[in-house]
């Protein structure tokens, strides 16, 4: 994979195609883990990230084999495959993650970042860029679920990671409203400087290009009064 | 590993290989078709029935996903699966850190199917918790929640685990705490409600309160567990103990029984302590009723049982072994029981004291309200010898604050004054018996006065 593809897939899945902010998938374990504290958070992503780096992975090393009419229940048995793989491991070393997250765990199977990406993604791409792509969008989702995790735990509980910084609480931010106002906060936040990067990006690129055409015609007219001469 | 997993291991391991091979062999297969198709312009092959063969092309497909899938499942589950002796290493983790193992201990699983769900396997620790291990049915969806239950050697329970469950989606509502806060302290042997403090679901936390009743059930048809939790109805032994001393005349009697570890003699002694001495321990006192007869069976001892049938103070029956010179059954006379019947209340009270017409005596309460006075009444012979109350000074006070107010229930030791054996039932009816709330002090202050009154006029006939 040449680099500037990786360069593309990494963009993509973290800013351009961020699965929380920018395609608002995946709404339900972002709204219901972030009140779990920023722990939770962290290891909902990683069980997200295994999961569709494996998934997309298996899809797309089957994707000439998969004929388009069963393609979602492939998906889905592939995608459960893993997700219970995680569960499972997750319930074995990481019990109290895993009773934390409860049944979110089981959810990544319906989770539409996963199976949008199967469906999408790797489903038509080489494995290796399949899976760059599940795990930059995985850590696409990792970090805003984490960020609005600590948001609402600091706001919420005055807790950092689970430890208790002060006794100052908005309980609104703990409750499943602020949910709803941390992660409309964070689209905006995050949308409004995405538009202002990128508005800045094409104002370069056409400055850019204006320059190199204004470059190019003054090297014509060089030419042309070189030749009449 | 045993023998069998390895077996299973490298069957599953064959089946992945051969999955994999599978799809390796359709994907080079694939591939040599696209290179040919590109160097040699073939046409697609024709099939008759193009439809059927790609439907059953997508289903094998299918299944072999399914397969591979499995297998994947299967492998990964030999080595993440958490076996029982785990979950059960988890859950006292968190419920009882103090656990370990009582030695040589063996679950008597003779009785497990509960009306309320079953019991699987029971443990015990040193210090003689016992670990139940009780499946709840009619759970959400029907499901079950399985969980450890852990009794108290005194027969209350101490906390509880899930251990797992089935179809319980919601199970992560019941709050994480809930083990060591629901049915804690309950006795097994009590009726218990349903406590889902603090949970947003309610068949799972049915499921929970069935598994705690299967192992409160198992713990009361289990007879060596009964026996060590103390669950043996040790009353009701007393009462039989009873019944078979008086024989078949009293086989339709009816027993009340008196709480003889709260209820006092004067206030402070109480009725077990002062009817026992150093060799037997009153453990049960009955007045048994039986067509008009009012007997009091005095029961003592712990494992061989010694019943004394008292009646009109007079012995009416006893135990093989006790005599009359015994200090039992001289205490027992001495603390003479009287029992008045007050159209459907019964009442009763012991005299501990008469020194020249002052009788000392206590109203005694029975069932639950076990409250007593205790009174000074003092009994002078009225003009035609029966006797008369003249003063009634209160000893103990049995107020218990509430309706009526104390003085309300003062005046009613001065409408007894004056009162005669035959006059107290008019006095009572007249004075007492109107005041609202005060049924059970009223009563105890009357049978009380009418024991005093009962006595004198026993003694002035007796010429005493």
């Amino acid at each position: 994979m040449k680099l500037k593809r990786f360069k593309e897939i990494a963009l993509d899945g973290t800013v351009r195609q961020n699965p929380t902010l920018r395609l608002v998938l995946g709404t339900c374990p972002t709204l219901a883990v972030t009140g779990m504290g920023a722990i939770s958070c962290l290891g909902m992503g990683a069980a997200v990230i295994f999961v569709l780096v494996f998934s997309n992975l298996m899809i797309s090393l089957l994707r000439n084999v998969i004929p388009d009419k069963v393609r979602i229940p492939c998906f889905i048995m592939i995608i459960a495959t893993f997700v219970t793989i995680v569960s499972m491991f997750m319930e074995a070393y990481m019990e109290k993650l895993f009773a934390n997250l409860g049944m979110f765990l089981d959810l990544i199977v319906v989770n539409c970042i996963i199976l949008g990406r199967a469906e999408s993604f790797a489903s038509h791409n080489p494995a290796l860029d399949s899976v760059c792509d599940g795990l930059f969008m995985g850590i696409g989702f990792t970090v805003s679920l984490t960020l609005m995790g600590i948001v609402r735990e600091i706001l919420g509980k005055g807790m950092l990671f689970g430890v208790q910084l002060w006794n100052f609480q908005i309980a609104f931010f703990a409750e499943k409203a602020g949910a709803f106002l941390t992660y409309a906060l964070f689209i905006a936040i995050f949308n409004v400087c995405y538009n202002a990067v990128e508005r800045k990006l094409k104002h370069k690129a056409a400055h850019n290009a204006a320059a190199v055409e204004r470059e190019a015609e003054a090297q014509a007219a060089a030419s042309t009064e070189a030749k009449e001469a | 590993m045993t023998g069998a997993q390895i077996a299973i291991l490298v069957v599953l391991l064959l089946i992945i290989a051969v999955q994999i091979a599978a799809v390796v062999y359709l994907l080079v297969s694939r591939y040599k078709r696209h290179a040919a198709a590109a160097t040699e312009a073939k046409p697609a092959k024709q099939y008759k029935h193009p439809a059927l063969v790609s439907a059953v092309k997508a289903v094998a497909v299918l299944v072999c996903i399914c397969f591979v899938c499995v297998a994947l499942l299967a492998v990964c589950n030999e080595f993440l699966y958490i076996d029982d002796a785990e979950r059960f290493a988890r859950a006292m983790r968190d419920v009882y850190s103090d656990y370990s193992p009582a030695e040589g201990f063996e679950a008597d699983l003779t009785h497990t199917s509960a009306p309320t769900g079953n019991v699987k396997n029971v443990y015990k620790s040193k210090d003689g918790v016992y670990i139940i291990e009780a499946v709840g049915n009619d759970g959400y969806q029907g499901g079950t929640v399985t969980l450890y239950v852990l009794i108290n050697p005194d027969a209350t329970i101490k906390s509880w685990a899930i251990k797992e469950n089935t179809l319980q989606s919601y199970i992560a509502r019941v709050p994480s705490n809930a083990g060591t806060r629901w049915y804690v302290g309950k006795r097994v042997d009590e009726e218990f409600g349903k406590d889902m403090t603090g949970a947003t679901v309610i068949k799972t936390t049915d499921a929970i309160y069935n598994a705690v009743k299967a192992a409160a059930w198992y713990c009361l048809n289990t007879e060596s567990v009964k026996n060590e939790l103390g669950l043996i109805d040790k009353e009701g032994l007393a009462r039989d103990a009873v019944k078979q001393l008086l024989g078949d005349d009293y086989a339709s009697a009816t027993f009340a029984a008196v709480n003889v570890s709260t209820a006092t003699v004067d206030g402070t002694e109480k009725v077990a302590d002062a009817l026992s001495d150093e060799t037997d321990k009153l453990s049960y006192l009955f007045r048994v009723t039986n067509d008009g007869d009012v007997l009091f069976a005095y029961v003592y001892g712990e494992e061989t049982l010694k019943v004394v049938v008292v009646k009109d103070g007079e012995i009416l029956s006893k135990s093989e072994g006790i005599e009359d010179t015994d200090a039992i059954v001289v205490k027992i006379l001495a603390n003479r029981i009287y029992t008045f019947t007050f159209g459907s209340y019964n009442a009763y009270a012991i005299m501990t004291s008469s020194t020249e017409g002052v009788y000392t005596v206590a109203g005694l309460g029975i069932g639950t309200t076990p409250q007593t006075y205790v009174l000074e009444v003092t009994v002078v012979a009225d003009t035609d010898g029966k006797g008369k109350v003249q003063a009634i000074n209160t000893v103990v006070d049995g107020y218990v604050p509430g309706q009526p107010t104390k003085d309300e229930t003062d005046r009613m030791l001065t409408y007894l004054v004056g009162a005669r054996l035959d006059n107290i039932d008019e006095l009572y009816n007249t004075n007492l018996d109107n005041i609202t709330g005060a049924t059970h002090s009223a009563n105890l202050i009357r049978v009380a006065v009418q024991a005093a009154l009962t006595a004198f006029d026993a003694n002035a006939a007796s010429g005493n």
